[in-house]
């Protein structure tokens, strides 16, 4: 089920209504049962794998916390039952691929099976709980349905945040009362998240398709500015469902974590990763950068965990040689920026530096969009290369529409960034904030592209 | 809780009164006004287009055929209707639409040659949003005919107008004039040609869109209109002789006894990348080659050496 789906519409306030209604005892299983509804409304069949692998990884930390003795076998099983799950449905044909073409005369057959939407979003989960439980940074969870929950919850099951289970876990074993004020942020939550999926995303990404599927046929300024749509395109699809996933959450009293914090305002790569994508790059940092040493080594080390811990985070988007080189491509900015740091204390301007961090993120995020590596040098090489007259798709106004509506985000962006009280969604006063989410709701209706399908990191 | 209640209530209601406001001003200004940009050959295909030829079709037919040079060559007048993306039933809609208000002495309805096929894809009804209920039987039937959820969704004013009123109103400031008085869009000359693509996949044709063709065909002689079908030329090469897409059109042509202008192939202009834009779409120079092919074909008192013009 999507969020921009009638059927969620539909599906949200019928599950709030009866959550909150229901006494506490009975409202896990039921938010459980909510849960399963909406990931089987996709896939059916596919219920069976999350349910096998949240059993398997429940059994497993059991185990781990009662025998001292072979909890290592424990972790190591269900590392391997989790791990092998998603390359089958997610890295088997792409590594066929790459033995095949590497040796012609060996023959691999293709695997038919469909990406299991969310598996590595709920599989990480999965692997942060037991290596937490595994760590003893938190104890098992005894209970089987709070578990089933966890793994499935449906605000963040099929793209995140990606939850760790010490801010998650406890607040099942919570009662719950209904806060009016909670529901109101998050019901806000869910209109910001509509309106940056549906009116920018939505409506910039027929640009960005047409262009990008075809770049041999556009100049350098098609390209530039179909890269500049893609930068906020990509911001606006997973900012906004995490957003609409966050506030889903509030609406029924779960916090969970903030996955973005204008991350174009950043004023370096490193920073632009402590603010984009916030709960996929901190479980990389928790189970991969600092286990393998992160920062406190030598300086060889340091540079070689960072360019590791991109590699893994761009394959982990996606089976795709695109998805390496742009993780590679950030982990070499990222070296780049710690070597910078090292030679110099000298402080650019900050707009400068927020600029040139944009400029860069927004390079990588070709290799991300392209179809290929040979587009996307293709796209680099016009883009310096070859201005022209602009492509203008379904006209000027196609293009002017989603312009506005990203003038619209960036006003906000900054005055919550600078820290500007300027509210207008979310003033004291009722006579302000309600009548500016009617409009923005207004907004949404009049502008959203409702055919903009679903979200792009679904895939992931 | 009392807190919640007025929260959802109070933007209920204002995005209803809003809701209903926007439903007249839209109302009045599309009944009133002609939309301009991309919206307008739709627009006045529906309420003012009465020419004696009316061209029907996607972006194919857009860039392909030159109305000037058919009216230039056969005193009669000529309407290029073609509009970009738009599927079979879409043109069924259309032809219906026009029919309702004027009848014309010759349609001349240009396809893809896979068009037919499942993969052609149905084109975005959206556009016929504005025109519901607004007396255009054929649309209203189709809105009608969708799930009720669409429906129930199509009440609502905000919804129906949605992204069609911001563009529409842009336009009155950015329109780049792309459409000529009779519709026609001419294509640049690139300043690459396209280089002939080879297809070796081929679609079927699904019934429904078959039978929309079935159903133009039969209004058409209910009306006593001549009509054409044509598969103007295209810059790729299939690999199958005769494609089931076209086959299916040829067939049904034949049994209705419709003359079907199987051209998308045509020798003269495969080899000649000069005359396209892109691989689906011919420059202005195809278009005019293409134009007066056609109108001896239609026509056959016309000359070829006949002025052409823009």
């Amino acid at each position: 089920m999507l969020f921009n789906s009638l059927s969620f519409i539909l599906f949200f306030p019928i599950v709030c209504i009866i959550y909150w209604i229901l006494p506490n005892r009975y409202r896990n299983l039921m938010l459980l049962i909510a849960s399963y509804y909406f990931y089987m409304s996709w896939e059916p069949t596919y219920a069976i794998l999350i349910l096998f692998t949240s059993i398997s990884t429940w059994l497993c930390a059991l185990n781990i916390e009662k025998n001292e003795r072979t909890k290592k076998a424990s972790i190591v099983i269900c590392l391997v039952i989790n791990l092998l799950i998603l390359f089958i449905f997610k890295y088997y044909n792409f590594t066929a691929e790459t033995i095949v073409s590497i040796f012609p005369s060996i023959s691999i057959p293709h695997s038919d099976l469909l990406l299991p939407v969310g598996i590595s979003f709920y599989t990480f989960q999965c692997i942060g709980y037991i290596v937490d439980v595994y760590r003893k940074d938190i104890a098992a969870e005894k209970k089987l349905i709070t578990y089933l929950l966890f793994v499935s919850f449906f605000p963040q099951l099929v793209a995140g945040p990606i939850e760790r289970a010490k801010n998650l876990l406890p607040q099942f074993h919570r009662s719950h009362t209904f806060n009016g004020d909670d529901f109101i942020a998050g019901l806000k939550m869910m209109i910001w998240g509509y309106f940056m999926k549906l009116c920018i995303a939505g409506n910039v990404a027929p640009y960005v398709d047409a262009v990008y599927n075809n770049v041999d046929h556009h100049n350098g300024t098609s390209l530039l500015l179909a890269s500049f749509f893609f930068s906020f395109q990509i911001f606006c699809d997973f900012g906004g469902y995490s957003l609409i996933a966050i506030g889903t959450a509030k609406c029924v009293g779960f916090t969970l974590m903030q996955n973005f914090n204008h991350p174009y305002l950043s004023s370096s790569v490193k920073e632009f990763w402590r603010r984009w994508h916030i709960s996929l790059s901190s479980w990389f940092a928790d189970y991969v950068y600092i286990p393998m040493g992160g920062s406190r080594c030598s300086r060889v080390k340091h540079y070689r965990n960072l360019l590791f811990t991109m590699l893994l985070s761009g394959i982990w988007h996606g089976a795709n040689w695109t998805f390496l080189c742009w993780g590679g491509l950030h982990g070499v900015l990222l070296v780049l920026n710690a070597l910078w740091n090292k030679l110099t204390t000298k402080i650019s301007p900050k707009f400068i530096s927020i600029l040139f961090t944009y400029a860069l993120t927004s390079l990588a995020w070709i290799f991300f969009r392209a179809n290929s590596i040979s587009d996307a040098l293709t796209v680099v090489g016009k883009i310096c290369s070859e201005p022209g007259p602009l492509f203008k798709g379904d006209g000027i106004p196609a293009l002017m529409l989603p312009l506005m509506m990203i003038l619209i985000l960036l006003f906000k962006e900054i005055k919550d960034e600078c820290s500007i009280k300027l509210n207008f969604m979310h003033h004291s006063s009722s006579w302000i904030s309600i009548p500016s989410c009617a409009f923005m709701v207004i907004i949404i209706l009049l502008c959203a592209e409702f055919n903009s399908g679903q979200f792009i990191y679904f895939q992931f | 809780m009392k807190k919640v209640i007025i929260f959802l209530s109070t933007i209920i209601l204002i995005v209803a009164v809003t809701d209903y406001t926007i439903g007249i001003c839209c109302r009045y200004y599309i009944q009133s006004h002609e939309l301009a940009g991309r919206y307008k050959p739709l627009d006045r295909l529906l309420k003012k287009v009465d020419t004696d030829i009316i061209l029907i079709g996607n972006s194919v037919i857009l860039n392909a055929i030159n109305p000037q040079i058919i009216s230039d060559s056969t005193s009669l007048t000529c309407y290029n209707g073609g509009i970009t993306g738009k599927s079979i039933e879409f043109s069924e809609i259309l032809i219906n639409s026009i029919l309702q208000r004027h009848t014309p002495k010759k349609i001349i309805i240009a396809l893809r040659p896979e068009e037919m096929g499942a993969n052609a894809g149905d084109g975005i009804f959206d556009v016929l949003k504005p025109y519901y209920d607004m007396g255009y039987k054929s649309i209203d039937e189709y809105f009608n005919s969708t799930s009720k959820s669409e429906k129930l969704l199509l009440q609502s004013n905000l919804l129906r107008y949605n992204t069609i009123w911001m563009r529409a109103l842009l336009y009155i400031f950015f329109d780049n004039h792309d459409y000529s008085e009779n519709g026609f869009v001419a294509q640049e000359i690139p300043a690459i040609f396209p280089q002939i693509q080879h297809i070796t996949t081929y679609d079927l044709p699904i019934k429904r869109k078959t039978d929309a063709l079935q159903r133009i065909i039969e209004k058409c002689k209910q009306g006593g209109i001549e009509l054409y079908i044509s598969f103007p030329p295209i810059l790729l090469s299939f690999s199958k002789k005769e494609l089931p897409c076209v086959h299916a059109v040829d067939s049904i042509c034949k049994a209705n006894s419709v003359k079907c202008f199987i051209d998308y192939n045509k020798e003269e202009f495969l080899h000649d990348p000069r005359l396209f834009y892109d691989n689906y779409h011919m420059n202005k120079n195809g278009a005019a080659k293409y134009t007066r092919n056609l109108v001896q074909r239609i026509q056959p008192s016309y000359k070829i050496d006949a002025p052409c013009q823009k």
